[in-house]
């Protein structure tokens, strides 16, 4: 588990994280959203070890991760701006990677080489951006880690590699157990990949849950009545939003979808059905029911 | 010592020095052709060709090792000049290792190539020589000068890696390495100069500061011999000079050691690792110009009571326009911008500090004296 007491991360002329606090459970692929200097990249480096925090503490299965090697053995940062030793190869970078990691594994470097069709003795400069992820992905998953940190994962990548990458960390968290995080300021890149969400803004998280719970627990309803019918039946659920286009109704709804169903049908209407709502919808209901301007927040 | 030391990583610091070294030893294989065409000539022409017997001054044997002090610069180089760059600096801070582990196996690595190829070097060159009978020399003064050789190759070292772990950009590494480089000795050098004028019976070679000065400045005098071959034994094989250079090279590498350690992860996206130590190197670059402004006065109050203002113009306003123009440049340079002009004309009143301790140095010695 990664646990984020009191975070504070000052930099000269601005502060990137305050008091931020979260727990992210292993197992799982956690992603975190937010806009441009909203302090995703800054925490990344903080549970990666790179930087120190200002204030607070940083802890991976209760040890704190700033400059100790022994929690460091079990995590991988893949940052944003990707750096290659120079002139280096694959397989010269799997050979470093395996001469410092303990549990890195030569035999998936050469299994995910073949899958992602890279040349491993080609110098790395001469890829393009989309190889070069490809290349730090290769040499992330190689080193088995329990914990793997992604900043903007998917940049560069093509809709065919993005599939394959998801696929491969999927089977990852199932097969090992592995923790993922992914920093992205798209939702619709985490919305298919990832178990849990969180929202960064203004250097903390404003907003963190389940995709799965989410996605369940807020959704639209749509039904139609033959003829006007008593409101206040609304008063019977946590609703959102209502909104009427003609003889249909529109609502989006917090709670138990059979309880809302069940709710609505005792006034016999002539059409009801559940809508799923998109991650950004949810996301946009939900922030502003904390106050927030969504469309200002992720811009 | 057990966790500081780890075989990998000194393996990798070896490993990405290689490119430098075996460059620097083929120069070095070059430079043995001076004793092999001694040899060759010797066994051709045989005894009855040869003259008389050359006696070989030690900087003979250790010349081209002087090459090895910008090999020591492009060393550290290959060593810690990812520490300017932000991607480079994220990706040795993740791996699972301290930062002094990281530094302490990089400079054993870098250590290992520049004293092996000096020993090398001079060990072939001592043989070659003595396997030709006419040329004689000193092995002791010899061992004496590759140590000297090896202590300037340290200090350059040692200074270039000290810079690299106090700044954050190109511009302000070459700055502080040419602080830890020359600032000292040009201060040092400034007040017994000074003194010397206004205390002609004060016994400059008697001051401890006098190991400062450029006539113990021992990479510049290797060069000197280098270039121009000396038979005397001069500061080369001096061993107070030598003793000097080693210590303050080994305090200048533990420093960079725990300047590492500390140096916020941070620091490549600013000219230094903090904004006090910005105003710290500013300082620093400017204290050469300083001091000669207070040198200035004091050796030229005589003219300005006279009247001749034209020379003191010269001895203490110049000074004081380049210490100032220096300043605002370094700044500008630096941090590629003037930001907080007040607050940087505000700081730069700190420079009448260091120019009122050297003028007061001056004058409480004489006085003493």
């Amino acid at each position: 588990m990664i646990e984020a007491k009191n975070v504070t991360m000052h930099y000269d002329d601005c502060t990137a994280l305050s008091h931020l606090n979260c727990q992210i459970p292993s197992g799982c692929i956690y992603g975190l959203v937010g806009s441009n200097g909203s302090g995703k990249s800054t925490f990344l480096r903080l549970i990666s070890g790179v930087y120190r925090p200002s204030e607070g503490q940083i802890f991976i299965d209760g040890t704190p991760v700033y400059d100790h090697p022994e929690v460091k053995q079990s995590l991988f940062f893949i940052p944003d701006e990707l750096f290659f030793l120079p002139q280096a190869t694959l397989d010269r970078m799997a050979g470093f990677y395996q001469n410092l990691y303990p549990g890195f594994s030569m035999k998936r470097y050469k299994q995910l080489t073949k899958t992602f069709g890279l040349n491993p003795r080609a110098t790395i400069q001469t890829f393009s951006k989309g190889m070069r992820r490809q290349a730090a992905t290769i040499l992330g998953l190689s080193v088995m880690p329990k914990y793997l940190f992604f900043d903007e994962t998917f940049d560069g990548l093509d809709p065919i590699m993005r599939n394959l990458v998801k696929d491969v960390l999927r089977q990852d968290v199932s097969d090992y157990g592995t923790t993922v995080i992914i920093a992205s300021h798209s939702l619709l890149e985490l919305e298919d990949t990832c178990d849990q969400l969180a929202l960064l803004h203004r250097g903390g998280i404003v907003f963190e849950s389940d995709i799965s719970h989410m996605k369940t627990s807020l959704f639209k309803v749509q039904f139609a009545m033959n003829g006007p019918y008593d409101e206040s039946i609304f008063l019977k659920m946590d609703t959102r939003k209502i909104h009427r286009k003609g003889a249909i109704t529109e609502l989006i709804v917090r709670g138990d979808q059979e309880r809302v169903l069940s709710i609505l049908q005792e006034k016999n209407p002539i059409l009801l059905e559940i809508l799923p709502l998109g991650l950004e919808e949810i996301f946009v209901y939900e922030m502003e029911a904390l106050g927030y301007d969504f469309a200002n927040v992720l811009r | 010592m057990k966790s500081l030391f780890s075989f990998r990583l000194y393996r990798e610091g070896l490993h990405r020095q290689r490119l430098g070294g075996v460059v620097a030893a083929i120069v070095m294989l070059i430079s043995l052709n001076n004793p092999i065409t001694s040899l060759v000539t010797y066994w051709m022409v045989g005894d009855t060709g040869m003259v008389d017997t050359i006696a070989l001054t030690p900087t003979h044997l250790i010349s081209p090792l002087c090459l090895l002090m910008p090999y020591a610069v492009a060393c550290s180089a290959a060593a810690y000049s990812f520490m300017l760059q932000r991607n480079a600096c994220d990706f040795y801070d993740a791996l699972p290792y301290r930062r002094l582990s990281i530094y302490f196996n990089f400079l054993l690595g870098a250590l290992t190539w520049i004293v092996g190829i000096a020993v090398v070097c001079f060990g072939l060159r001592c043989l070659f020589y003595s396997l030709c009978p006419h040329f004689v020399y000193d092995l002791g003064d010899a061992i004496l000068a590759l140590v000297s050789a090896v202590a300037s190759c340290l200090f350059v070292f040692a200074c270039s890696t000290l810079a690299y772990t106090c700044a954050g950009n190109k511009v302000s590494y070459i700055a502080i390495f040419g602080i830890f480089f020359l600032d000292a000795r040009v201060v040092a050098s400034a007040w017994l100069d000074t003194i010397g004028e206004v205390a002609p019976h004060f016994d400059v070679s008697a001051s401890p500061l006098v190991v400062l000065s450029w006539d113990y400045f021992l990479p510049w005098s290797l060069l000197n011999s280098a270039v121009d071959i000396i038979t005397d034994k001069g500061v080369v094989l001096n061993p107070v000079a030598i003793s000097y250079y080693f210590i303050t090279a080994l305090g200048l590498m533990i420093l960079g050691g725990l300047a590492y350690v500390k140096r916020p992860g941070t620091t490549p996206r600013n000219p230094a690792t903090s904004p006090q130590m910005q105003h710290l190197w500013r300082m620093l670059v400017t204290l050469p110009f300083a001091v000669q402004v207070a040198s200035g006065i004091l050796l030229h109050t005589n003219d300005f009571l006279e009247g001749d203002l034209w020379t003191f113009s010269l001895a203490v306003l110049l000074p004081l326009v380049a210490t100032i123009g220096a300043y605002f440049l370094y700044e500008l340079f630096s941090a590629g911008k003037l930001r907080q002009i007040k607050s940087l004309l505000l700081h730069l009143l700190w420079m009448l500090v260091p120019m009122v301790v050297f003028a007061l140095s001056v004058l409480i010695t004489k006085w003493i004296v």
